[in-house]
């Protein structure tokens, strides 16, 4: 019988909040192996990125990780980069080089340049929702 | 400010403010030891092995045994395992009390759960890459107990950066906003210390300063615990009280605080 190996990935969670809520470390990591075990991922440790606004060290250096794992499973599509043109070379790097980058609150994946429509749609909504002011 | 600190506790402090960490024996020998064999005793469950009487050499040589695809569930069977030993916690704190009254205070909170790190020789899978707890979200006012189950020593250790070339490298951190948390230990490399920790000592450190480990390329697998500890009153950062910390030595005089309530029924 042949074994079929299951995909290795990161964990990526963060100290700071996301949407404007907290997460507790704690909770971010359980939704994120909850993920992996629901999609038969091999879940590798969570990185956690700092707290310092803007910073992003965490995301490039589990980036760097990607020669050697198959994807990263992100806590929320929320967490990434506000600056569009950082945004767009982390969607790059995992496009380009075939690994996907998951993401466990949203349910989503990222591997295509269709993903990363539907990545920016999402984020594009968001934006405008939480700057409208509509009343509803 | 007027200081009355005796001798003694104003040279552990001032060792600890120029160094960032201090190591010491621990103050019950007979309590880490039951801490490392239970460790062992549930590994041992774990793998479904016989513990052999060499509970030390067994964790050294656990490499021998389990491989990184089991390692973390592991980790998770053994974590879970001693955190529901009643007396873990209790036990922990006692390996340091002294040094960390005289350093922190004598009204502590103490993390709730108590964390267990294993490197396999050459695993890279569960590094703990350059950080600073603060940049976690935790409270500078914290410190970090870290205590090893087995000899560590160089790799299989941990290194840390002391204040001086901590301060110069954090404020230029944001140099390396595109790069990795390698370019920043390659920056820090050459000031860091790596303590020596045998079986028996402890180390307590500030986790404001950079720290982390690297691959472990020495011959034995590495097995060290960690918990954080604060003083009560000092500012909380994203770690809370009752969701991280747990206050374990409160005093009568806050306990008469905290359930004071000015008399009340007065109208103007």
């Amino acid at each position: 019988m042949t074994t079929i190996l299951k995909p290795v990935c990161r964990g990526y969670i963060t100290a700071r909040h996301v949407r404007g809520s907290h997460v507790p470390q704690r909770v971010q990591n359980l939704v994120v192996r909850d993920y992996t075990q629901r999609n038969g991922i091999e879940f590798r440790l969570s990185e956690v990125e700092y707290l310092m606004p803007g910073c992003y060290i965490m995301l490039n250096s589990v980036i760097a990780e990607l020669p050697h794992i198959n994807g990263v499973v992100a806590y929320s599509l929320f967490m990434m980069p506000k600056r569009l043109g950082r945004r767009l070379n982390v969607w790059k790097s995992f496009v380009d080089t075939g690994r996907t980058l998951h993401f466990a609150v949203e349910n989503f994946s990222l591997s295509t340049a269709t993903d990363i429509q539907t990545a920016e749609d999402i984020l594009a909504i968001d934006e405008t929702s939480s700057t409208s002011n509509l009343q509803f | 400010m007027t200081n009355m600190l005796t001798m003694d506790e104003e040279a552990l402090n001032q060792k600890f403010l120029s160094d960032g960490y201090l190591v010491v024996p621990v103050e019950d020998k007979a309590g880490l030891d039951r801490i490392r064999d239970n460790v062992a005793e549930i590994a041992a469950d774990f793998l479904n092995i016989e513990l052999p009487e060499d509970k030390q050499g067994f964790l050294d040589d656990m490499h021998r045994h389990v491989d990184v695809s089991r390692l973390n569930d592991m980790r998770l069977a053994v974590i879970n395992g001693i955190n529901q030993l009643h007396w873990l916690r209790a036990t922990y704190f006692s390996l340091v009390r002294s040094v960390l009254d005289q350093i922190v205070g004598n009204e502590l909170v103490m993390q709730r759960r108590i964390n267990l790190s294993i490197q396999l020789p050459n695993d890279d899978s569960s590094l703990l890459p350059v950080h600073a707890d603060v940049w976690d979200g935790d409270s500078a006012y914290e410190v970090v107990v870290w205590v090893p189950l087995v000899d560590c020593f160089k790799t299989k250790g941990m290194y840390i950066l002391p204040p001086t070339p901590d301060a110069t490298h954090a404020a230029k951190l944001s140099d390396f906003a595109d790069g990795t948390t390698e370019d920043i230990f390659s920056a820090i490399e050459a000031d860091v210390h790596w303590p020596d920790l045998p079986f028996g000592k402890a180390m307590v450190f500030s986790q404001t300063l950079m720290h982390g480990n690297r691959i472990n390329l020495e011959p034995e697998t590495r097995w060290s615990m960690n918990c954080r500890f604060k003083s009560m009153f000092s500012p909380y950062a994203d770690k809370l009280p009752g969701e991280f910390f747990e206050p374990i030595t409160l005093r009568a005089a806050s306990r008469f605080g905290l359930d004071y309530k000015l008399p009340s029924g007065f109208e103007e």
